[in-house]
């Protein structure tokens, strides 16, 4: 008997210890950290930036090679060009370390929908890296360009969009839940951060852009791309794209001027800001409404006869900034909404949340009314701290 | 009871202790040790040279890329400028450990003003740094440029304006705290340090230009930029230069080259400085003062029949020392007094310091009243050491007639 259920447990034990039967060991991995999405001719090339691991282990330095290696292929499916590229790679993609997705504008024109059917389906791909779109070139030649300071370029991408989309806010990180949430949503359309080459692709890609303290080649974050639904439909300038972060409270810091009394700037560092965005329905019709809400710093004066110590003055940059962001909000919701007609602030969804009733009537040409829809728009700015001076040296030198 | 207490406690650490809420890794700094500003167009432009951290590492071989990386972007203002950088840069610039600032000329000429706020309101930025000024050039090209002993450039120019102001008299190094005191300070002018590129750019920013001895592309310390105001008006001559830092007791060590009384020169090198300057207060008609006194050696002579034993002889030299560096500081006198009308000196802030209430009815003409001011000029020169020998083997070598004569 005993003996019996031994030989059970033990049999079956060698179904369910199976070991690593799908193991793949480091050193079969190609660790994809850029992927690069193109069309070309009805079909897609795919680029993908692979780690080149022996040049940029910490222990050695590298022996002069790029750290980075570039793969491209075609084909008629995302999925289909990927695996091809086992044909020219010595190991086989791997795409859970993805930092960065770069679309090329052209396939963003014509709308990225089908790609991301198989960057949510497959069970390698994460939902940590962002996505954005080239600017003025193809996504493939984004990603062929060597960056100072970060080693892998896709590294230095998402470091940078996170940088600059924390401290100076013009830029945002989308990741792909947020792209595909704000596609398929009808109260809001999506926008993704431009990427830009500055200088030619041919310098960029050899060792030696790196090799000089500026690098003739570099990449560049450049205005944000509004869509509609999966379609980019046009670009944002920088102002405007950071008048849509305000209007969001997606500003975590940033920098802006105000104008002295006596001529000059003054620049106010924005530390902190809240926002709410809502819609309702009035006298009939959906209005929307932005209320901003801002903290910051004096960061720099640059004229001559401000006095800090005197509350007025606090008092005036403050009225000033709130003139100066809520004029910039307003203008850019004016042009979003006579041009591309693309509701990118989510006041449909807004609506929704408000007025469900109300929405079912408004939501299947949701877009149409957001394009003539009356926006109100409030910015209430508080001025905290002056930095470790108070008044300008600027004013004592008047004086001599 | 204690219980509560302690619950109590607990709960307003909590608020209390928020750990390091704010803080920022090493690894998402850009550590900016050189910053040049220009400007173009109604716009700043502003570079930053930051450090590459793989590349200096000390334990690990480099990957031939540069040691350092320079980013530039332009503004309406200096803050939005720098804070743009982060579209390009994959980390946020950190300024703490700023080692120089440089100037475009350009810039300087139209006025450091507009910049000067927000590097003294800025808690990240420190007071330390050096300032100095590309003399012909822009202030990107200067930090553009890499360097071969310091593999940080940045470092190198900190270093070498220490050392040449330690050894050398005609630099001047000027920290952001100085500048600023000079330029709001009443009868005070500031005064920068010119740094000049030799070579072009194009080669000086790319790691080949490091692998031959002498790289083709150098940075060089040159002189010093004297402002009205802030704008530079003007660049002092060597002389000038040494003249200005003599008169302001700046000089730690130097080398003077006198003339022999026959052919030849002789050099003393001076290691001691005092100085003091006075003005006398007398309305429109004041004086000013300059005493230095200097104790030095004989440091080399290059010629023949100087008897370095005799009292005389060091009279001799004592008294060319003395009319040399005299000289100097007149003509850096001349050069503020007449030719740029300026007071690098300080003469008016010691007028303020002798005479505050009269200084208060003058202050207004105070350049005028500098441009004609008699200046006395006092040098005291003290040699005590010759050296390692006494009288130069020059003596002892024999007058035998050329070969080319025999013949």
């Amino acid at each position: 008997m005993e003996r019996k259920t031994l030989m059970i447990i033990f049999f079956s034990s060698l179904l369910l210890l199976s070991g690593c039967w799908n193991k793949r060991e480091l050193n079969e991995l190609s660790i994809v950290l850029g992927l690069g999405i193109d069309k070309v001719k009805e079909q897609y090339l795919i680029t993908a930036q692979v780690v080149n691991p022996s040049e940029i282990a910490s222990k050695k330095g590298g022996s002069g090679k790029a750290p980075v290696v570039v793969y491209q292929e075609k084909g008629e499916t995302l999925f289909e060009a990927v695996r091809k590229i086992t044909t020219v790679a010595p190991r086989k993609l791997y795409f859970s370390h993805l930092r960065i997705v770069v679309f090329g504008e052209e396939l963003a024109k014509e709308g990225i929908g089908e790609m991301i059917d198989a960057l949510l389906r497959d069970s390698e791909v994460r939902n940590d890296f962002f996505i954005t779109v080239s600017k003025n070139s193809s996504a493939a030649d984004v990603l062929k360009v060597l960056t100072p300071l970060e080693k892998i370029p896709a590294n230095s991408l998402f470091a940078s969009l996170k940088a600059s989309a924390k401290s100076w806010s013009p830029t945002k990180g989308v990741t792909l839940d947020n792209l595909v949430t704000n596609m398929v949503s009808d109260g809001i359309n999506p926008i993704l951060t431009g990427v830009e080459i500055s200088g030619n692709v041919p310098e960029g890609e050899m060792n030696k852009n790196v090799a000089q303290t500026k690098p003739k080649t570099i990449l560049k974050y450049k205005g944000m791309a509004i869509f509609k639904q999966d379609k980019l439909i046009g670009w944002m300038n920088e102002r405007e794209s950071k008048a849509v972060h305000y209007a969001l409270g997606k500003v975590k810091s940033s920098v802006g001027y105000v104008k002295c009394p006596q001529g000059g700037k003054v620049v106010i560092e924005v530390v902190r800001t809240k926002s709410k965005l809502h819609a309702k329905m009035k006298s009939g019709k959906p209005h929307g409404f932005v209320k901003v809400k801002t903290q910051g710093n004096v960061g720099e004066v640059e004229c001559h006869g401000l006095d800090l110590t005197n509350p007025k003055s606090i008092s005036y940059l403050e009225k000033e900034s709130e003139k100066n962001l809520s004029e910039i909000i307003k203008s850019t919701i004016q042009h979003v909404q006579k041009d591309y007609r693309s509701d990118i602030f989510g006041f449909g969804e807004a609506l929704y949340r408000s007025e469900p009733n109300e929405w079912n009537k408004y939501k299947n040409d949701w877009n149409q009314t957001f394009s003539q829809m009356p926006v109100t728009i409030r910015v209430d700015m508080e001025i905290r701290q002056t930095g470790t001076i108070n008044n300008s040296p600027l004013n004592k030198m008047e004086n001599k | 009871m204690n219980q509560k207490f302690l619950l109590i406690v607990s709960i307003c650490s909590l608020i209390l202790l928020t750990s390091c809420w704010n803080r920022i890794e090493l690894n998402e700094l850009a550590i900016v040790v050189g910053m040049g500003i220009d400007y173009d167009d109604g716009k700043f432009i502003v570079t930053a040279q930051v450090v590459n951290p793989g590349e200096i590492a000390a334990y690990q071989g480099s990957g031939g890329n540069s040691p350092v990386v320079v980013y530039q972007e332009k503004g309406n203002t200096l803050f939005e400028a720098i804070r743009r950088i982060t579209t390009v840069s994959p980390r946020k610039l950190y300024f703490s450990h700023l080692r120089l600032l440089v100037y475009g000329e350009e810039l300087a000429k139209k006025g450091l003003g507009k910049s000067l706020d927000f590097l003294s309101r800025d808690p990240e930025i420190r007071t330390d740094f050096y300032v100095a000024i590309a003399k012909n050039s822009k202030a990107g090209d200067i930090l553009k440029v890499l360097t071969a002993m310091e593999k940080i450039p940045a470092q190198q120019l900190f270093e070498s304006l220490l050392a040449s102001e330690k050894a050398w008299a005609p630099t001047m190094p000027i920290t952001m705290d100085q500048l600023n005191l000079d330029l709001i300070g009443e009868g005070i002018n500031a005064k920068l340090t010119g740094i000049m590129r030799m070579g072009n750019v194009q080669t000086g920013e790319k790691l080949e230009d490091l692998q031959q001895s002498k790289p083709a592309t150098i940075l060089k310390y040159d002189a010093i930029g004297v402002f009205r105001k802030d704008q530079l008006v003007g660049w002092l001559t060597e002389d000038e230069s040494k003249g200005l830092n003599h008169a302001l007791g700046n000089v730690k060590s130097t080398v003077v080259t006198i003339p022999c009384p026959e052919k030849g020169t002789a050099n003393i090198e001076l290691n001691q400085t005092n100085s003091e300057l006075k003005t006398e207060v007398l309305g429109h008609k004041s004086k000013g003062r300059i005493k230095v006194v200097l104790k030095g050696n004989v440091g080399g002579v290059q010629c023949k029949t100087l008897d370095l034993s005799k009292q005389e002889t060091m009279r001799f030299l004592e008294i060319k020392t003395e009319k040399e560096i005299q000289q100097n500081i007149f003509k850096a006198l001349h050069a503020s007094q007449k030719e740029y009308k300026v007071d690098p000196f300080g003469f008016g802030e010691a007028a303020r310091r002798s005479n505050p209430k009269v200084w208060h009815l003058i202050k207004n003409d105070w350049i005028q009243i500098f441009e004609k001011m008699p200046v006395e000029v006092k040098v005291t020169v003290k040699i005590h050491d010759l050296g390692m020998i006494k009288n130069s083997p020059l003596n002892k070598i024999k007058k035998y007639p050329a070969i080319q004569n025999q013949q």
